[in-house]
């Protein structure tokens, strides 16, 4: 009988907990924003599953559970008030275009949720947008399109909350409680998502001095708790396949990820930068962890 | 293995000379039962030419799902002990130790324990249950790479090797071992067909699901096997590149690497290093979680590896060969030219 410092577990139990790690985010976001998260959730992951088990022409490929997951990523990180087909297009492509072209499981280069995503955020930008019941935008939107807020303004403004944005901010709390039980269990390592969040703090306090009365960079906690911050920092940057798993690439890997998409935030032409921080960083990573590029010489 | 000659008379080892003791041991035929199979009275006769002479008894568990080492202590402590006084004695030895990861063990020797022998706990790892760890771990000495540890006089030895020690000397031939098959650890005899031991549809591994290899054809069960297990890696998935095995692996070998060589069905020198750092623990399996064995993808490519270094070292040999012939004929000619100078040289003076 030997003892090893992790648990043992199997890739099937893995995703079993990282499914199980998205409920209270779900929940909470079913909350707040209507039921209808349930029905996007619910498209996305079949749709996902179909395209899997036809695109391998098996069902044996859909033991290992992360077609399911790539699905709920994908129902997450669209609004509920899209057009039903557009998760179905996001996880068909997802797993299509993000995974199956590269041969499956293990092989791809970029996060399939986020290849799904980026598709049809670039595709169809306006069924992407958030709309909210009160404001008609989410405080990310706001803080593109500030005028003549200054910091202080900018927080007095209906569209943010106690620290964050609102409603979104105890979404990422639920996902940063969700995130903690997967480092506990140690699936994920701990380096990543705290990479990822100082990736994105730490230039946010750099910029905070900046502000004038005409703009803001929002606080550091304002980014911590806007947007997808905790769902990328502890689900979509952590996807062992497409993160590198030696400490010092995580550290680089995870800062790269943080800030790229503070500055899309705030400079950039989309509310949320984290689906091309992670493609982009997806496409170093190669450059961080030359072992992970399949060699065929 | 050959069967034990079962003519033996017993020996009154606390009168009997070391040499007599050694010659027992070596009669009997006793390899080490942890699973090298290194013939175990060569082993003690190297230890005992180098100094200090520390024998340590090794019950630490290593292998998963693997009971046949705290079945031995339960039922059988005071054999152990014996057969490790046995070697302590052909030894001279200083100093004894008896280490295991079973705490009821522990209490039950402590009773019955000389002066010159201590009982130590450790935590089941893999890193605790090999060789030159134990031996830093409970000395301090740290024996270097490639270097084996008899040559600085210490002596581990598993529990299952004492107990065919003292079996020998008090004139039992070993017939029987423990094995775990399934979670279940029971006395088989040995030469029993494998095959016949574990009944199931899956394939089945010889030793645990980590180390051991598939069987032979007509395998039979030799004294180092310490497990019959199923094979896990049958329902493969496919790798996540999570990092793990290199993680689990306590002697910091690049698994995954390793396994991304192995698959590529060639040999990689560059490799050679990690391959011969890798002491078979089977850490790295136990910590797969798309049970993947890539214990055998390190034998496989290390096995491809020696091929390939005895097809260099042939070449070598040849083209040195070669290169000598060559060297040859050409001082032959120039001995030939000169010769034949000189034979003209003769002739013109005679002329
Ligand atoms: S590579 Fe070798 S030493 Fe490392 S964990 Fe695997 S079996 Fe053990
Ligand atoms: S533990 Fe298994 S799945 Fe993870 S990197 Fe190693 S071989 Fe791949």
């Amino acid at each position: 009988m030997a003892v090893t410092d992790r648990p043992k577990f199997q890739t099937t139990g893995i995703m079993v907990h990282v499914v199980i790690a998205l409920l209270p985010g779900l929940g909470v976001g079913a909350w707040f924003l209507g039921h209808k998260v349930f029905l996007v959730v619910l498209v996305s992951i079949l749709a996902a599953v179909a395209t899997e088990a036809i695109g391998t022409r098996s069902v044996q490929t859909l033991r290992d559970g992360t077609a399911v997951v790539t699905g709920m990523l994908i129902g997450l990180c669209l609004p509920p008030s899209v057009a039903i087909w557009v998760p179905f297009v996001a996880s068909v492509s997802a797993i299509a275009l993000g995974k199956l072209v590269f041969g499956g499981l293990g092989k791809n280069l970029f996060n399939p949720a986020m290849v799904g995503y980026a598709l049809v955020l670039i595709a169809f930008p306006m069924q992407l947008v958030y709309l909210d019941g009160l404001t008609g935008a989410t405080a990310l939107d706001v803080l593109k399109h500030q005028e003549t807020e200054s910091l202080q303004q900018l927080i007095n403004h209906p569209a943010f909350g106690l620290v964050g944005a609102k409603h979104f901010e105890w979404m990422n709390l639920a996902f940063l409680v969700g995130g903690l039980y997967l480092v506990l269990l140690r699936i994920v390592p701990w380096l990543l998502p705290l990479s990822v969040l100082l990736g994105i703090a730490v230039p946010a306090l750099v910029f905070l001095p900046l502000y004038d009365a005409t703009y803001s960079f929002g606080s550091p906690w304002f980014h911590l708790f806007a947007g997808g911050t905790m769902l990328t920092a502890f689900f979509i940057a952590t996807d062992p396949v497409t993160s590198p798993s030696a400490k010092l690439p995580q550290i680089i890997y995870g800062f790269f990820v943080g800030s790229v998409a503070f500055f899309i935030r705030c400079f950039g032409t989309w509310a949320d930068g984290f689906v091309f921080a992670i493609l982009l960083a997806n496409a170093f990573l190669p450059l961080l962890e030359p072992k992970k590029v399949a060699l065929d010489n | 293995m050959s069967l034990p000659n079962p003519s033996f008379a017993p020996i009154d080892w606390e009168r009997a000379t070391p040499a007599t003791l050694l010659e027992r041991i070596a009669e009997a035929k006793i390899v080490g039962m942890g699973g090298a199979g290194f013939p175990t009275a060569e082993k003690i006769s190297l230890t005992r030419k180098h100094p200090p002479n520390i024998v340590i008894a090794n019950g630490m568990e290593t292998d998963p799902d693997v009971n046949a080492d705290r079945v031995l202590l339960e039922q059988h402590l005071n054999e152990v002990l014996t057969g490790l006084r046995i070697v302590a004695r052909i030894l001279s030895a200083v100093h004894s130790y008896v280490v295991t990861s079973h705490k009821k063990t522990i209490q039950v020797a402590q009773g019955c324990l000389n002066d010159n022998e201590t009982v130590r706990y450790l935590k089941p790892t893999f890193q605790n249950g090999a060789e030159r760890e134990l031996i830093q771990i409970l000395t301090g000495h740290v024996v270097k790479d490639n270097r084996f540890p008899a040559f600085d006089g210490y002596l581990v030895l598993n529990v299952h090797t004492l107990f065919a020690v003292a079996e020998a000397i008090a004139g039992k031939p070993l017939t029987k071992r423990l094995v775990t098959v399934h979670d279940e650890t029971r006395w088989i005899d040995i030469a029993t067909p494998v095959e016949s031991i574990l009944e199931s549809s899956d394939p089945i591994r010889v030793g645990c699901y980590a180390t051991g290899h598939r069987p032979r054809v007509n395998e039979v069960l030799t004294a180092t096997v310490n497990a019959i297990s199923t094979d896990k890696s049958v329902h493969a998935l496919p790798c996540i590149h999570c990092g793990w095995c290199d993680e689990a692996c306590p002697r910091d070998v690049p698994v995954e690497s390793l396994f991304v060589m192995a698959e590529q069905l060639k040999p990689n020198l560059d490799a050679q290093d990690a391959l011969n750092r890798c002491n078979d623990c089977g850490a790295c399996v136990v910590a797969c979680p798309s049970n993947i064995h890539l214990l055998d993808h390190v034998r496989a490519l290390r096995q491809r590896n020696d091929i390939e270094w005895e097809r260099i070292s042939r070449a070598t040999q040849a083209r040195l060969r070669v290169d000598a012939r060559e060297q040859r004929m050409r001082s032959d000619v120039i001995r030939s030219d000169t010769k034949r100078t000189e034979r003209m040289q003769q002739q013109h003076k005679w002329q």
